[in-house]
């Protein structure tokens, strides 16, 4: 009796349009969302003719769809309170190893980009499966795990190429994949926000996406009702590392070449784009469409400024510090309410 | 007495040079409200832990039913319909209360979907709703994360989600611990209820008067074993204490 006294006046107040209003601002997808907005406003009021242009949009989705493929599996992977800093270093080993595939089996034709393709995403599963027997077996912790294992791929990408930049990729791959159009979608794109819908999909409404938001909520309480928490880390870091493997394909197609040193700052981009996305550090959630969302704010936010001419490099000191100011704010959210 | 519906028999768990469980004995009746009293280090946490999977004793035997089983999962001990309500509760906070409750447990739509891992989240929720309901546990709003409820409202998830899938056995470990005057007593409803559907349910608690309260029954360990069987109704408190504290003899041999 004396609960119902107390339900009742709770749930008028919630169900207001301004407790709506004020839970859909709090929401960090929505903040996000409406910070992207006003950044390409802002920029479309600076540069009328050059920013708001379908070809400069069109160029900006092209050059972030890699590290929007990165963004998907790395949700994932956070969502469940682990880290992978290798998939950078991944997506390099895995373009090396592709390159190296289509080599050995020759030719020009679609087989060979089969070939390539495979080879590319068994090298992303091959780097997930040892970050996870190391994270799962040996319980190191997963930044110690995958910041080893990003060196290892870079390194072995370097010492597989000599350091020079391998070019063998069949024509084809570039031409209809790379520079490919689909119903006059760019094929990277539409690889990519494919990849985004069915990610979106598995995270928030299949039993894998469930278990993996439990494991980072409470990997103790997720243990205890049943789930095999050991065998999910390892497909988490599987799924991150085909997801890297899978862009180092693209990035192949695109550039028509191996860009062993263009992907250093891949994962910050990524990792900016995940937690502005409303993926907790801490894990328990994440949101694949808000990834696919927050990738584009440092993405606008460089190309603003090369259309201002500011020095590029300055870009990555910008990413730095909203990095620290995003996770600083998801800290706060996060102690107000455990407290 | 009828046929015990759990038997545990000489108990036996070391940790390092610690013994924790020294041939310790625990019976559970069908359908009663049993309570585990004991001082800290009696050896309660330990006797739990082995009955939910949690941990594997180094010797000792445990009959369900008459039966010898072996428990070495928490899997294990759910399929033969013991539910276990942890101390921390073991709730996901960022799921909702259904996500919780169905938590290992998920249904999933049926056909292609299903094959496909997809959720029936409106099926889980209302089956969720059914059960709070019907168990008298008021959230104020079903969709909110555990995280934004109070600790009387989590208490509530978390023993509903024992009673939900319980069919013989739910343990609780200290399960009034963390709350006020009000929560306990729906916790004490809650537990009446559970007795009332057929399930036995064992309680681990250090509050004597709310054990006097509720239980049936009340079985005392004391350094790893136990050491006295009381029912409620024909002891006094104080004959309860002075076994927990070894002022008098233990009733068995270990």
């Amino acid at each position: 009796m004396a609960d119902q006294s107390q339900a009742v006046p709770v749930v008028p107040a919630r169900a207001g349009i301004g407790a709506l209003l004020r839970s859909m601002l709090r929401s960090q997808a929505a903040m996000t969302t409406a910070t992207l907005l006003v950044l390409m406003a802002f920029f479309t009021v600076l540069f009328p003719s050059k920013f708001l242009t379908v070809f400069n949009i069109q160029n900006l989705l092209i050059d972030y769809s890699g590290i929007v493929l990165l963004g998907v599996g790395l949700t994932f992977v956070m969502t469940s309170e682990c880290f992978d800093l290798s998939i950078g270093a991944t997506l390099v080993l895995a373009s090396v190893l592709g390159v190296e595939a289509m080599v050995l089996v020759g030719g020009e034709g679609w087989s060979t980009v089969l070939v390539g393709l495979a080879a590319t995403l068994l090298t992303g599963a091959a780097v997930g499966v040892f970050n996870g027997f190391l994270v799962v077996n040996l319980r190191i912790p997963s930044i110690i795990v995958t910041l080893g294992s990003l060196n290892v791929a870079q390194g072995l990408a370097y010492v597989l190429t000599g350091g020079q930049d391998m070019h063998e990729i069949p024509n084809l791959m570039v031409d209809s994949i790379g520079l490919g159009r689909v119903l006059g979608i760019p094929a990277p794109v539409l690889v990519s926000g494919i990849a985004v819908i069915v990610g979106a999909f598995v995270l928030s409404q299949t039993r894998f996406g469930r278990h993996t938001c439990a494991l980072g909520s409470n990997k103790e309480a997720a243990r205890r009702a049943g789930i095999d928490v050991n065998r999910l880390s390892i497909q988490l870091y599987v799924l991150s590392g085909m997801c890297a493997g899978l862009a180092g394909f693209m990035s192949l197609a695109r550039f028509g070449t191996t860009t062993l040193s263009g992907h250093s700052t891949d994962f910050i981009t990524a990792l900016l784009g995940v937690v502005l996305g409303g993926t907790s550090l801490f894990g328990g959630v994440g949101t694949v469409l808000g990834t696919a969302v927050g990738v584009f704010i440092p993405g606008v936010l460089s190309n603003g400024l090369i259309l201002m001419s500011v020095f590029p490099y300055w870009q990555l000191v910008i990413v730095g510090l909203v990095l620290c100011a995003v996770v600083y704010a998801d800290l706060v959210k996060r102690r107000q309410r455990d407290d | 007495m009828p046929v015990p519906l759990l038997e545990v028999t000489n108990i036996a768990k070391r940790y390092g040079h610690i013994e924790a469980l020294r041939g310790a004995n625990f019976t559970v009746y069908p359908g009663e409200i049993v309570a585990l009293l004991g001082d800290n280090g009696a050896g309660k946490s330990s006797l739990i832990k082995t009955i939910c999977g949690v941990t594997k004793p180094d010797a000792g035997e445990i009959r369900f039913n008459g039966q010898v089983v072996t428990i070495d999962s928490p899997q294990a001990s759910r399929d033969l319909g013991i539910e276990t309500v942890y101390q921390d509760l073991a709730l996901a906070p960022d799921l909702d209360p259904a996500g919780n409750l169905f938590l290992g447990k998920e249904i999933l739509y049926p056909g292609l979907l299903g094959w496909l891992g997809v959720l029936d989240k409106p099926e889980m929720r209302r089956q969720a709703e059914a059960s709070f309901a019907r168990l008298n546990v008021k959230l104020q709003d079903i969709n909110a994360k555990v995280v934004n409820m109070s600790g009387g409202q989590r208490q509530g998830v978390a023993v509903a989600r024992a009673m939900v899938w319980a069919s013989k056995i739910i343990l609780m470990d200290e399960p009034t611990a963390a709350l006020g005057v009000v929560q306990t007593r729906n916790v004490s409803e809650l537990i009446r209820q559970v007795k009332a559907a057929g399930v036995a349910v064992v309680l681990v608690s250090h509050n004597l008067p709310y054990v006097f309260e509720i239980a049936d029954r009340i079985e005392v360990m004391r350094l790893g074993r136990r050491v006295a069987r009381f029912v409620t109704a024909e002891t006094t408190m104080d004959e309860v204490l002075d076994a927990m504290t070894g002022v008098t003899a233990p009733q068995e041999a270990a």
